[in-house]
C-alpha cells in the first residue's frame, strides 16, 4: 500500500489516534481490584453509653436503658446522587455484649441483617423526588412512593452462644419485631424531595414489644470530630494556628485552658468530617435485658463486628447452559471489619496486620499486646516533638482498653461500661470526660463518657492522644485542636443528628 | 521519533503516518477521575516530605490510573516511586507487598511470584499477599497453586478483592455460572463512589456472558459499565463485539474507534479491520490492518506487554507468521496460562507446525474451559491434523457456546465442520 492510499485510508476510518505517542497497550492479564474500600463493612465507629434522654435521666439504677451504635459506611458527601448511600444485604452486621467479665464478648449479641426492595430497578437515578413523583413523606408504604428502593432490616437477638467452626451456636434466639422487616430512614436528599425529613427520621424509630428494645437504622449526620489530614500526617497538627508547647520542636499546639473547656468551638484545626453524613445503626435495650442476672447493674464489655461471605472456588457441577442455577458457594460469614475503642486500629496496630487484626475476636488480644505496650503512636509524637512520654511498657494503656480490672488476665479489646455511672444530662456534658476542667482549670470530670463506654460526641482524639502521651501532654491540654461537631449533642434516641441534607450541605473550614 | 524495529526499518508508510499524527487533535480529557485525585494527592505529599509511605501511596495511585486508562507507562512510574521508597526505608513492609503487584503489571509474572512470596513471608496473615500470589499463579499457568492462594484469602478477607480472584478461576475451570454469581456478588459489595472499578466488574460480566453466547445481558452489562465510567477503555471493544454480532455496524464501528484512540493496540485493529472487511470495504479494512502492522513494530522495538495479542492478530491475518510464532513462544517464556499456550497452538499451525500444535492445544484446554475462541483453534488445527471427530466436536462446541464469538473466524468455523463432516459421511459412505 501506497503512503498515499495509507494515509487517506486511516483518515476515512476515521482513525483520530495520536500515531506520536507510543501506542499504550492494556496489559493483557486480567487485573483484578485489589486496592478496594469497603465502605458498607467498614465500621467507623461504636458508641456504648446509658440513655441521657430525659425519660432515662428520670429512671435509676437497673432500669435505665443502655444504647449501643455501630456506624458505617464513612465519609457520606450528602449531595453524592444519584447513589446515595445504603447498607450492604450482604453484609453481617453485629454488636456483641460481655456481661460476666471474661472478655467474650458472646453472652448477648445482636445481628442485623438488610433487604433491599428495588422498586424500579431500570432506573438509573436511585431516588426520584419532586418530578412526577411525589415528595417522600413516609419511610415505607403510602407517601412512600418516591423512593426507587426502601432498604429494610431484620434484628435477631442470640444469648449463650458459643463459638463453633460454623459460626454462632446459641441456645436462645428472639426476633424482635417477630420477624417483620423495619424500614431504614433513606438518605437525606434535599427539601424538595423530602419536605420534613426529621419526621421521616422519627419513623424510622421503631420498638419492640417484647424485648423493650428501641431500633433505627439509617443515615445521621458524623459526630466523630477530628483533623484526620493533621494526625495521619505523623501527628502533625496545625501548631501554626495555635500556641506552642515552649520547647518543643517542632513545637506542639496546646489549647489554653480556656479553649480547652469550651465545648461548642474548635480551637484550630480542620474537622475533617465536617458536613458528612454515616450510616448508623442504633439499638437502646433495658439494661435488665444485657445483664447476665437481669438487674441491669454491673460492667458490660461491647464490640460490633461486621462480616463477609465465604465463596468456594469451586461451586459443584459446572454448568454452561444454565437449567437451573448452580449451588452458591459455602455461605458461611467471615469477620471483615471489628471495633469497640476509638483509633486502635489506626494507631495502635501496624500496617501489615490491621486487617488480620479485623478478623480476629477481640477475646484474643494478647496476641496483639506488644503493640499497646510499645505504643508506636506514643514514641512518633515524642519523635516529632521532643516532648517526654512515659517510658518503658504501656501498661497503663493495655489497663485502659484491654481490661476490666488491675488482676483480670483476659485480655479483650473491648469498649466498657460502667452500669452504676448515671447518664450525664445532654447540656451538662463534657467532650473531655474524666480530662475536663472548667475555664479556670479546676477539674470538672463527666465520668460518664469515654473511656467509660463511649458517647458520639466525647473528643476520643484528644483523650486518646494525651492518654498516649502522658502527664506532659495531659497538664498542657495538647490536641488536634477539634472535638466539637457543629450539630452539637442530640438528647433524644438515637443521639445522633439528622443528616446535612444533599442540597444545602457545607463543610466548615477553620474560622468560619 | 520513530523507534528502530529489530525486524527491519520502518517503511516510509510509518513515517508518514507519524508525520500525520502531529496534525491530529489530542484526545479530550475528562474531568478527573478517582485516580487522577489519588496521584495528585499522593503527590502533595511526596513533595511536602517524601516518606516511604507516602511513595507507596503515589505507587499505588500509578496503578489504579494504569489500569484505568490502559497505559502501561504508569507502571514504570509505579515501580520508580517503589524503588525510592524502599531507599528511604529499606524493608518497608508496605513498598515490600506492592512490588510484586507492580511486576504483574510489567508482566514480570516470575519476578510478582518471589516478590508475592518474599511479603508472605514476613506477613503471612496479609490477605493482599495471596490476591498476588494468585494472579501470578493463574499467569504462569499454575493453577493448583492459585486456587490454594485464593481460598487462603477468602479465608483471611472475604470481600471484592477476593470475590473478583474467584471468578476468574471459576471461569477458567468451565464454570461461566458461578463466575457470574462471584463477580455479582463483588459487584453488590463495589464502592458505589469508586466508578471504575464498578464499571470493571461491569465489564467482566459482560465478557462472561458474552462468552456463553448471551448477547443482550452482554450488552446490557457493557452499557452499564460505559454508564457507571464513559469510555472505559476495558468495556468499548466488548460493546463494540456484541453490536458487530448483532448486526449494528455503525454503532460497532463507532465503538470500535473510539476504543482505538483511546486505548491503541493492534487487537482492537484488528478487529475493527476485521468489520470494514466484512462490511465491504476493503480499503478501510487494509489501512486499519496496516495501522494494527505498525502498532505491532513500536511495540515490539519498546518491550510491550501485549505480545499474545500480537502474535494472535499476526496468525489470525496470515501476516509475518515466523514473528507471530517467536512472539509466542516468547511469550511462552514468561507465561504458562491456558490463553498462552493457545496463541502458541495457533501460531504454530499457521506456521504448518500441526504436531507441535497439536501438543500444545492439548495444554491450552486442560482445564475444560469453556470459550468458543479455544474450542474453535483446536478444532481447525485437529481438522487439519486429520483428526475429523475431534475436529467436528470443538466446532461444533465453538459455535454452540458462541455463534458470532468472532466475526472473521465464526464463518470459517462453520465452513470447516460442515467439510469434515461430509468428508467424514463420504468416507463412511465407501466403505
Amino acid at each position: 500500500m501506497s503512503t498515499r492510499a495509507l494515509r487517506r485510508g486511516l483518515a476515512a476510518a476515521g482513525l483520530a489516534v495520536g500515531l506520536g505517542v507510543v501506542p499504550a497497550g492494556a496489559a493483557s492479564h486480567r487485573e483484578a481490584p485489589l486496592m478496594t474500600l469497603d465502605p458498607a463493612a467498614d465500621i467507623t465507629d461504636v458508641y456504648f453509653f446509658t440513655s441521657y434522654d430525659q425519660a432515662n435521666l428520670s429512671r435509676t439504677g437497673g432500669d435505665r436503658r443502655v444504647t449501643m451504635v455501630l456506624n458505617a459506611v464513612p465519609g457520606q458527601e450528602p449531595g453524592s446522587g444519584p447513589n446515595y448511600f445504603s447498607f450492604d444485604d450482604n453484609v453481617l452486621y453485629e454488636l456483641h455484649v460481655d456481661n460476666n467479665q471474661d472478655g467474650d464478648a458472646e453472652d448477648v449479641r445482636y445481628q442485623i441483617r438488610f433487604q433491599t426492595e428495588q422498586r424500579t430497578p431500570d432506573q438509573f437515578i436511585a431516588t426520584l423526588g419532586g418530578g412526577p413523583l411525589p415528595p417522600v413523606s413516609h419511610i415505607d408504604g403510602t407517601g412512600s412512593d418516591g423512593l426507587s428502593r426502601v432498604q429494610r432490616y431484620t434484628v435477631t437477638e442470640l444469648r449463650n452462644c458459643k463459638d463453633s467452626k460454623r459460626g454462632p451456636k446459641c441456645k436462645d434466639r428472639v426476633m424482635l419485631f417477630d420477624g417483620a422487616p423495619q424500614p431504614t430512614v433513606p438518605s437525606n436528599i434535599g427539601p424538595r424531595t423530602m419536605p420534613d425529613y426529621a419526621q421521616l427520621a422519627l419513623e424510622g424509630i421503631r420498638t419492640d414489644a417484647t424485648t423493650g428494645c428501641r431500633t433505627f437504622a439509617g443515615q445521621r449526620a458524623e459526630t466523630f470530630a477530628i483533623d484526620l489530614g493533621a494526625v495521619f500526617d505523623t501527628v502533625n497538627l496545625r501548631v501554626e494556628n495555635a500556641t506552642p508547647v515552649p520547647g518543643a520542636r517542632p513545637p506542639l499546639p496546646i489549647l489554653t485552658t480556656a479553649e480547652d473547656a469550651d465545648d461548642f468551638t474548635n480551637a484550630f484545626g480542620v474537622n475533617t468530617f465536617s458536613g458528612f453524613n454515616i450510616n448508623t445503626i442504633a439499638i437502646e435495650c433495658p439494661a435488665s435485658r444485657l445483664t447476665a442476672d437481669g438487674s441491669g447493674t454491673g460492667v458490660l464489655g461491647l464490640y460490633a463486628s461486621t462480616s463477609r461471605q465465604m465463596l468456594t472456588v469451586r461451586t459443584g457441577n459446572p454448568v454452561v447452559s444454565g437449567k437451573k442455577p448452580l449451588l452458591k458457594g459455602a455461605k458461611d460469614f467471615r469477620q471483615v471489619s471489628r471495633m469497640a475503642n476509638p483509633l486502635v486500629n489506626e494507631l495502635i496496630i501496624p500496617i501489615g496486620k490491621k486487617d488480620f487484626w479485623n478478623a480476629t475476636d477481640p477475646a484474643d488480644e494478647a496476641q496483639f499486646v506488644t503493640f499497646y505496650k510499645q505504643l508506636a503512636v506514643a514514641k512518633a509524637l515524642e519523635a516529632v516533638s521532643g516532648v517526654p512520654v512515659p517510658t518503658g511498657d504501656r501498661d497503663d494503656i493495655v489497663r485502659a482498653l484491654l481490661k476490666y480490672s488491675d488482676s483480670d488476665a483476659n485480655l479483650s479489646e473491648l469498649l466498657r461500661l460502667d452500669l452504676s455511672v448515671p447518664p450525664t444530662p445532654p447540656a451538662s456534658i463534657k467532650r473531655l470526660t474524666v480530662l475536663a476542667h472548667d475555664a479556670a482549670g479546676n477539674s470538672t470530670p463527666d465520668p460518664a463518657g469515654f473511656p467509660n463506654g463511649r458517647r458520639p460526641n466525647d473528643d476520643v482524639t484528644d483523650l486518646i492522644v494525651r492518654l498516649a502521651g502522658g502527664p506532659n501532654y495531659i497538664t498542657n491540654h495538647v490536641g488536634d485542636g477539634v472535638g466539637v461537631a457543629e450539630k452539637g449533642i442530640t438528647p433524644d434516641f438515637p443521639f445522633l443528628p439528622i443528616p446535612y441534607d444533599g442540597r444545602n450541605r457545607r463543610h466548615v473550614d477553620p474560622g468560619e | 521519533m520513530i523507534p528502530a524495529t529489530p525486524t527491519g526499518k520502518p517503511g516510509r508508510a510509518l513515517a508518514a503516518m507519524l508525520a500525520l499524527a502531529g496534525l491530529l487533535p489530542a484526545l479530550a480529557h475528562a474531568a478527573p477521575s478517582a485516580a487522577d485525585r489519588a496521584m495528585a494527592d499522593a503527590q502533595a505529599v511526596v513533595q511536602r516530605g517524601p516518606t516511604a509511605g507516602a511513595l507507596v501511596d503515589l505507587a499505588a495511585a500509578f496503578m489504579r490510573k494504569a489500569r484505568e486508562t490502559g497505559d502501561p507507562g504508569y507502571y514504570g512510574r509505579a515501580a520508580a516511586a517503589l524503588d525510592r521508597a524502599v531507599a528511604i526505608a529499606p524493608g518497608h513492609y508496605g513498598a515490600l507487598r506492592a512490588r510484586a503487584w507492580v511486576l504483574l503489571g510489567k508482566h514480570e509474572f516470575a519476578a510478582a511470584l518471589r516478590a508475592a512470596r518474599t511479603a508472605r513471608a514476613i506477613e503471612p496473615h496479609d490477605w493482599w499477599n495471596y490476591g498476588n500470589l494468585a494472579d501470578a499463579c493463574v499467569e504462569l499457568g499454575r493453577y493448583d497453586d492459585a486456587v490454594r492462594a485464593t481460598t487462603r484469602m477468602m479465608a483471611l478477607r472475604p470481600g471484592l478483592p477476593v470475590y473478583t480472584r474467584v471468578a476468574a478461576l471459576r471461569a477458567l475451570m468451565n464454570d461461566r455460572r458461578g463466575a457470574i454469581e462471584a463477580l455479582e456478588l463483588a459487584l453488590a459489595t463495589a464502592d458505589p463512589r469508586d466508578p471504575e472499578e464498578r464499571a470493571w466488574i461491569l465489564t467482566y460480566l459482560g465478557h462472561e456472558h458474552w462468552a456463553l453466547g448471551e448477547l443482550s445481558r452482554a450488552r446490557a452489562r457493557y452499557e452499564e459499565a460505559l454508564r457507571t465510567f464513559p469510555d472505559y477503555h476495558l468495556a468499548l471493544p466488548g460493546l463494540a463485539r456484541v453490536h458487530a454480532a448483532e448486526g449494528d455496524t455503525a454503532e460497532a464501528l463507532h465503538l470500535y474507534e473510539r476504543a482505538l484512540a483511546l486505548a491503541p493496540m493492534p487487537a482492537l485493529a484488528g478487529a475493527l479491520g476485521d468489520l470494514y472487511a466484512a462490511t465491504g470495504d476493503p480499503q478501510r479494512a487494509t489501512a486499519t490492518y496496516a495501522f494494527a502492522m505498525y502498532m505491532g513494530r513500536v511495540a515490539e522495538a519498546t518491550g510491550t506487554t501485549y505480545g499474545r495479542e500480537l502474535a494472535l492478530f499476526l496468525a489470525d491475518h496470515d501476516r509475518r507468521l515466523p514473528d507471530a510464532l517467536r512472539l509466542a513462544r516468547q511469550e511462552a517464556g514468561r507465561r504458562g496460562d491456558i490463553y498462552t499456550d493457545d496463541a502458541l497452538a495457533w501460531a504454530y499451525y499457521k506456521n504448518g507446525r500441526l504436531a507441535d500444535a497439536m501438543r500444545t492445544v492439548h495444554r491450552a484446554l486442560r482445564l475444560g474451559t469453556e470459550e468458543a475462541l479455544l474450542h474453535y483453534h483446536a478444532g481447525m488445527i485437529a481438522a487439519a491434523a486429520g483428526h475429523d471427530a475431534w475436529a467436528a466436536r470443538h466446532l461444533a462446541r465453538a459455535l454452540a457456546l458462541n455463534p458470532h464469538f468472532d466475526l472473521r473466524q465464526a464463518p470459517l468455523a462453520r465452513s470447516t465442520l460442515a467439510r469434515v463432516v461430509s468428508e467424514r459421511l463420504a468416507r463412511e459412505e465407501q466403505r
